[in-house]
């Protein structure tokens, strides 16, 4: 027996011991609980942080030269409850802010400034926010651990969670944080994938046929390697991105592509999955005959086809689910880079991660009395038009109803376009 | 809606299938007939019988058992399976399918495998996993449960197929081809399997090339070739030879031998035809050598020895034999019956619808062969074992099977009593044996 396979056993016969799968659970719960009260504890400390600074800042008066405007002015900093919150590096900021009056007329801006170097770079803008999510990913995630270890992960997770210690610790230790973070998320994101799949399948357990051969068709991509061949692309590429995008061009570029090319990948591996896999298990199961003894069984032959289906739709689901939260992931991290100046983090903010509602354009029509001068005029400015009236060649109402036709058609024209930089 | 509850509902032989003027023809892209592989056959399977479908390759067997399972439309005829249309999903509810190849999920293992075709019949889950155990233990498969079964043997494979079949405890199995593929151990405890079965009540439709298994199992049989019916009946009428007599004796000397045929010529005015030393059959070896290994515990990664039918499966047929699910305590009780009978006179195995016929020991016979005045002690005692009637699958010793055939009636022929050898085949009389069992083996 080679090596591989010894431990392959050994590993199999420890995922199988409940006593393993227990103490794995208790560990990795206890360490979550902590993490998330920790986390919670911070982000709530940011939160108090937030609701004090916009009345201490309306307060501030450079011009009576309050102890407030003064530090922020001198040091770029405030005090919050005592804990002094800023840098020395805004403190040419927080001088145009007081500019005028004396007073800081754009104090949601100004606390903005100030907070976003209150905040750890690690800690998400959503928890920073509403600290309660920190508690709520906490519990997700003790949730996820107990099934991973119900389902026979547990090994799986305790060897993921080696490898990505192994890849992230030097790289951030080493100042590749980014780096670090995209390599370790491989395994994780993997092991996401494989726990998906999973619940599909405590989902897809129900003594139905449709449901049985949907099952049926979760397996057979699963360990023909189909379906995890797909995942991987996507799974490699969507935390490698950030490294090939430009840290210097502006941060809503850098947010807008890595969208756009991980919303590609996501969506291709999706179609190349359907097509493969729904061409091969319809006719690989007919070819080798194992339909002759399904459509014996009290399976109609539309269950049969609806069960395939199903089993499609449920991949493609737990593919789409693991690319969001990659992707979700990944995006935070970008959004944290630094932006270019407050436009372009505005811009981030107000432009590209917005959710958009459709509508269709209102035009307007030219005025009766403005059409009717302006075809006149249009006449007069037209020898062409006069001649052709003079001469009997069309009558003038033909020529007047051609001219407003064509001035009707021209000022709509105008409100659909979009001229460079509008 | 059924086409005609008559047919199951015991009006016309309790029919479990009933085909008339049964035709298939196949038909090419322009609807051209290219083959005609069923051709207006007309047979009907009762309840509780094994039967037997029988032909050469391209006779039209595999087609008649796709028309029956729905698999393929019929051109012409009437074909009604439990009294409704194959094609009805609700019929496949009741019956049980193992193809002549087996055509398993390769990425499936066996629990995985019945547990799937577990699902498709809407099994709840702790039923299929009480069935998914006894099936595999039964087959032989529990050491492998968790192996992919692409990686199986043809004959594992095949053992896994037969389990898939029973998955339902279906009313009508058929079986393609049961025997194709398992070693000789495997395919005795298929056709033991098969005669459990079916004297548990189970209507059973079998189809093979080894015209030895469908001898040894099938209660009525019919053969095709070139899509009709060549020949039909029960095993007697097709197989019985009513002009010989085998009797099977320990080694004789040339002068008994000679006493006996003087004996044959005054009584009968016959004499022997042939005298032959029995040898033991390969199977026979084959079993002995293999029983030995696997008692020395010699390891194997392959099929285990099958155990028991599976208790699911035991039920409903039981109730025909008299007696309905055993409990633990009943099937003590059996087995302690068996043991008793079988040290006091050796029983035969039970066929569904065979009929009882007085079997003696091997002692007795030999007394009564020597000295005709015990002939009617023995007929006496042979008489009384079949009093106590014992179920029991046909794995019973070999040798019980075999005194079991031994018939009065050609004793009392023999020594010129009341008997005749024309009447073996007379009903009551030689109808005790298994059909398709004369064969006992060694001949004097």
């Amino acid at each position: 027996m080679s090596l591989a396979s010894a431990i392959q056993n050994k590993a199999s016969d420890l995922g199988r011991s409940s006593a393993f799968r227990i103490a794995v659970a208790a560990v990795f719960s206890l360490v979550i609980a902590v993490g998330s009260i920790l986390v919670y504890r911070e982000a709530a400390r940011l939160d108090r942080i937030a609701d004090a600074l916009p009345q201490l800042l309306r307060n501030a008066d450079f011009k009576a030269k309050d102890a407030v405007a003064t530090q922020l002015v001198e040091k770029g900093t405030i005090d919050v409850d005592g804990v002094p919150v800023g840098s020395e590096a805004l403190r040419s900021a927080m001088e145009r802010m007081f500019e005028g009056t004396g007073k800081i007329e754009r104090v949601a801006e100004a606390a903005s400034i100030l907070l976003g170097t209150a905040r750890p770079q690690w800690m998400p803008a959503s928890i920073a926010q509403e600290p309660i999510v920190a508690l709520a990913a906490g519990g997700f995630a003790l949730c996820v651990v107990g099934f991973a270890c119900y389902s026979g992960l547990a090994v799986p997770l305790v060897v993921v969670t080696a490898v990505c210690a192994l890849l992230w610790t030097p790289l951030a230790f080493g100042g590749r944080l980014s780096l670090g973070t995209s390599l370790a998320a491989i395994p994780f994101f993997m092991f996401v994938f494989t726990l998906v799949v999973r619940l599909l399948l405590v989902v897809l357990d129900r003594a139905s046929p449709m449901f049985a051969v949907a099952a049926g068709v979760v397996r057979e991509a699963i360990r023909l390697r189909i379906a995890i061949a797909f995942a991987a692309i996507a799974i490699f590429v969507i935390p490698l991105l950030p490294q090939w995008i430009d840290p210097t061009s502006p941060l809503r570029y850098q947010v807008q592509t890595y969208l756009a090319r991980s919303l590609d990948t996501m969506y291709l591996v999706c179609a190349f999955l359907t097509v493969f896999l729904g061409c091969a298990t319809v006719a690989f199961e007919i070819r080798d005959r194992q339909a002759w003894t399904t459509l014996t069984k009290p399976v109609s032959r539309l269950s049969w086809l609806a069960g395939k289906w199903l089993g499609l739709v449920a991949l493609n689901a737990a593919i789409l689910l693991t690319c969001t939260v990659a992707m979700y992931a990944f995006l935070v991290q970008i959004r944290s880079r630094p932006a270019e100046d407050l436009l372009d983090a505005l811009a981030v903010e107000d432009e590209v991660l917005v959710a958009r509602i459709g509508g269709l354009p209102a035009y307007t029509m030219l005025p009766p009395a403005e059409l009717q001068s302006a075809v006149e005029e249009a006449i007069k400015a037209d020898p062409n038009a006069q001649a052709d009236i003079r001469e009997g060649t069309r009558t003038e109402i033909d020529v007047k109803k051609t001219l407003a036709r064509a001035i009707a058609e021209e000022y709509l024209k105008q409100q659909r376009s979009v001229g460079p930089n509008q | 809606m059924a086409i005609s509850d008559r047919h199951s509902d015991g009006q016309n032989g309790d029919r479990i299938v009933d085909a008339a003027g049964l035709t298939k023809t196949f038909s090419d892209f322009w609807m051209r007939a290219t083959a005609r592989a069923v051709d207006g056959i007309d047979f009907h399977i009762d309840r509780h019988e094994i039967f037997g479908l029988l032909g050469p390759n391209g006779s039209g067997k595999s087609t008649t058992i796709k028309m029956i399972l729905g698999l393929l439309h019929r051109t012409r005829g009437r074909l009604v399976v439990f009294g409704r249309d194959p094609s009805d999903v609700d019929v496949k509810r009741r019956i049980g399918y193992l193809p002549e190849e087996t055509y398993l999920y390769r990425f499936l293992n066996p629990t995985e495998t019945l547990d799937y075709y577990g699902k498709l019949f809407g099994l709840d889950r702790r039923t299929r996993r009480r069935r998914t155990e006894e099936l595999l233990d039964m087959v032989g498969l529990t050491q492998v449960a968790h192996r992919p079964s692409g990686e199986f043997s043809k004959g594992m494979a095949r053992r896994l197929g037969l389990a898939q079949a029973l998955v339902n405890d279906p009313e009508l199995l058929i079986l393609d081809e049961p025997t194709s593929g398992l070693d000789p151990i495997g395919t005795k405890q298929v056709k033991d399997l098969i005669l459990g079965l079916g004297s548990r009540g189970k209507t059973i439709l079998l189809t093979s090339h080894l015209l030895a298994d469908v001898e040894d199992v099938c209660s009525r049989m019919v053969i095709l070739y070139g899509g009709k019916i060549r020949a039909q009946g029960t095993s007697t009428e097709l197989l019985s030879d009513s002009t010989h007599t085998l009797i099977r004796v320990p080694k004789l000397t040339a002068a008994s031998i000679k006493a006996v045929d003087e004996t044959l010529h005054r009584v009968q005015g016959v004499g022997i035809d042939s005298v032959q030393a029995p040898r033991q059959t390969l199977e026979e070896l084959f079993l002995d050598i293999v029983e030995k290994a696997r008692a020395e515990q010699v390891a194997t990664s392959g099929a285990q020895s099958g155990g028991r039918i599976a208790s699911f499966l035991q039920g409903e047929g039981a109730g025909q034999q008299g007696s309905a699910r055993a409990t633990e305590a009943e099937a003590a009780a059996l087995v302690q019956d068996l043991v008793s009978a079988k040290a006091e006179a050796p029983v035969a195995t039970p066929v569904a619808k065979a009929p009882e016929a007085p079997k003696g020991a091997d002692s007795a016979m030999l007394d009564a062969l020597v000295d005709p005045s015990k002939a009617a002690a023995a007929a006496t005692k042979a008489a009384a074992a079949t009093t106590k009637p014992v179920a029991q699958p046909r794995s019973a010793a070999p040798e019980v099977r075999k005194a079991a055939e031994l018939d009065q009636g050609v004793i009392d022929s023999l020594l010129g009593g009341s008997g005749n050898a024309e009447d073996k085949n007379a009903p009551g009389k030689s109808g005790g044996k298994t059909p398709g069992r004369e064969n006992s083996g060694g001949q004097a």
